[in-house]
């Protein structure tokens, strides 16, 4: 029978397991490397785990060079296809080779981590993976985000948006110091929603790519049709983001519609703000100008995708209801008269035009 | 080798067999009818033996621990990989070799990839006797086919 191995202090967490409780964790400055003589295995680990990163780094050289013929050699299909396996073999063996290490270890685990490495953009991508990715899947599957405003599809980034200290009901676990990120699907109040929130994405991939964000509201009532309609708050172009670029700055993209305030109105149910996140046309390196005649307040994610080759790889959402504050945002922000939505009068069955009891039988 | 159960004044053995329920080895002297005295001692070890502690680590040998951990499975996978890879070339011989013999003769190729659907116990098979036969070894007949 094993023993159970269990972690002395309290305050050492690992990042493993999701947990909706988060552990506050005091994290050390600096990585104190484990003493050698005290443990005779730990010294033989740390030199079959050098000896791996050796072959490994090794094996990484002959599949560069590999690569640098494939290169060199005239374009194909199978060429590209050669090509695309090589790099992602590589990226593989490169974050093998330093993930066994117990320095690395510490890093990921103390957040010191430096997204140019490969073997944290690994790590970080495993993470999200297994722990962020089925809240978000669940999330939007359960809201029905994804039939209503896009078809289903696997997000390949993590989008999280940070309205300020006091937006937020409840700090999931794992969110760094200092952030305010809501888990997907949170209610938010909506005075606290005015300001343009920061949007922080944790994408894997180290080269830039552009990036499309637009922040639709799916719910907005559309009283002609008797339905719905999408109602375009935010749109930004050209946002340039990679594993180490993580932060939206408008002053590198196009705004092409400012931020509008989301204000549910009264007598709706709660509405689901959401903010995609689109890869642009050929692997994110081309640029899209969007005129604003093509473009209004009206446009349908869907429509806009299409019409732009748009490649969405990221979506998050958070719900809101409407309150006091939506009366002000109506007369101070929008300078609008505020619509109050309610239903239909029930008419009822049993009873004529005229008031009086509709008759069951008739004399034949 | 320390038990659970052992006292000082008593031997591994007695101990065992008080545990186990013996007769005239229990202190009161009562021995027990119904049911094997074994069953007595399987209670103790289930009920009665208490519960190992978890191993508490300071985080520095957790990280021991882990890496540790990390290096063995290492080692196995490295192993598993020299198995996989040795198995990969005799097969890859095998392949070629299949591929020649059915470049050379279709005829050769074709039987050494069949198998006879109706074999039957080698009827020309010498029964297994105490004492030899008279006649050993027929050279004539050998070597005529």
């Amino acid at each position: 029978m094993i023993p159970r191995i269990v972690r002395a202090s309290k305050h050492c967490a690992t990042t493993r397991a999701f947990s909706v409780q988060s552990i506050a964790r005091t994290s050390e400055a600096t990585y104190k490397a484990p003493a050698l003589g005290v443990n005779k295995t730990y010294d033989e680990a740390l030199k079959i785990i050098a000896e791996d990163k050796v072959k490994r780094l090794a094996e990484i050289k002959s599949m560069e060079a590999k690569l640098a013929q494939l290169v060199k050699a005239a374009p194909s299909a199978a060429n590209a296809a050669g090509i695309a396996s090589l790099k992602e073999n590589i990226f593989k063996q490169e974050a093998y080779s330093e993930i066994n290490d117990p320095e690395i270890q510490w890093r990921f685990q103390n957040g010191k981590i430096d997204m140019s490495k490969a073997v944290f953009r690994y790590m970080k991508s495993k993470q999200f993976t297994r722990e962020t990715l089925p809240v978000i899947q669940q999330r939007i599957t359960q809201m029905f985000v994804t039939p209503d405003l896009l078809p289903a599809f696997t997000p390949a980034l993590n989008v999280q948006l940070d309205f300020g200290a006091g937006s937020l009901p409840k700090t999931p676990a794992g969110t760094p110091a200092g952030a305010n990120y809501f888990e997907t699907g949170s209610f938010l109040l909506p005075g606290k929603t005015t300001k343009e929130p920061k949007i922080n994405v944790e994408s894997f991939h180290p080269d830039q790519k552009y990036y499309t964000i637009a922040l639709v509201d799916p719910d907005m009532p559309d009283v002609e049709n008797e339905s719905f309609k999408q109602q375009l708050h935010w749109l930004i172009t050209n946002v340039p983001l990679s594993a180490v670029q993580t932060e939206v700055s408008t002053d590198n993209a196009n705004v092409v519609l400012p931020y509008v305030p989301p204000h549910p109105p009264k007598g709706t149910r709660y509405h689901r703000y959401t903010l995609l996140l689109a890869e642009q046309p050929n692997g994110g390196q081309d640029k899209v100008e969007v005129q604003s005649k093509d473009v209004s307040r009206e446009t349908t994610l869907r429509d806009l995708c299409s019409q732009y080759k748009l490649n969405v790889k990221g979506l998050t959402f958070f719900r809101q209801v409407w309150d006091k504050d939506v009366s002000r945002i109506y007369k101070e922000i929008l300078k609008e008269d505020e619509p109050v939505y309610g239903k239909q009068p029930k008419t009822d069955e049993l009873l004529d035009e005229t008031g009086q009891k509709k008759k069951k039988y008739i004399n034949l | 080798m320390s038990s659970p159960f052992i006292r000082s004044a008593v031997t591994a053995k007695t101990a065992l067999m008080r545990a186990a329920g013996r007769p005239g080895m229990k202190k009161g002297g009562s021995t027990s009818l119904n049911g094997d005295a074994r069953n007595d001692l399987i209670k103790k070890v289930l009920f009665d033996a208490p519960a190992r502690p978890p191993v508490r680590l300071s985080s520095e040998d957790m990280a021991r621990h882990e890496t540790i951990e990390r290096a063995w499975k290492l080692v196995r996978q490295q192993h598993k990989q020299e198995q996989a890879a040795g198995l990969a070339r005799k097969f890859e011989m095998m392949r070629k070799a299949n591929a020649e013999l059915e470049a050379t003769s279709p005829l050769l190729f074709k039987h050494s990839q069949t198998k006879e659907r109706n074999a039957v116990f080698p009827r020309q098979l010498r029964t297994l006797t105490d004492t030899p036969p008279k006649q050993i070894w027929n050279y004539r007949e050998a070597t005529k086919a």
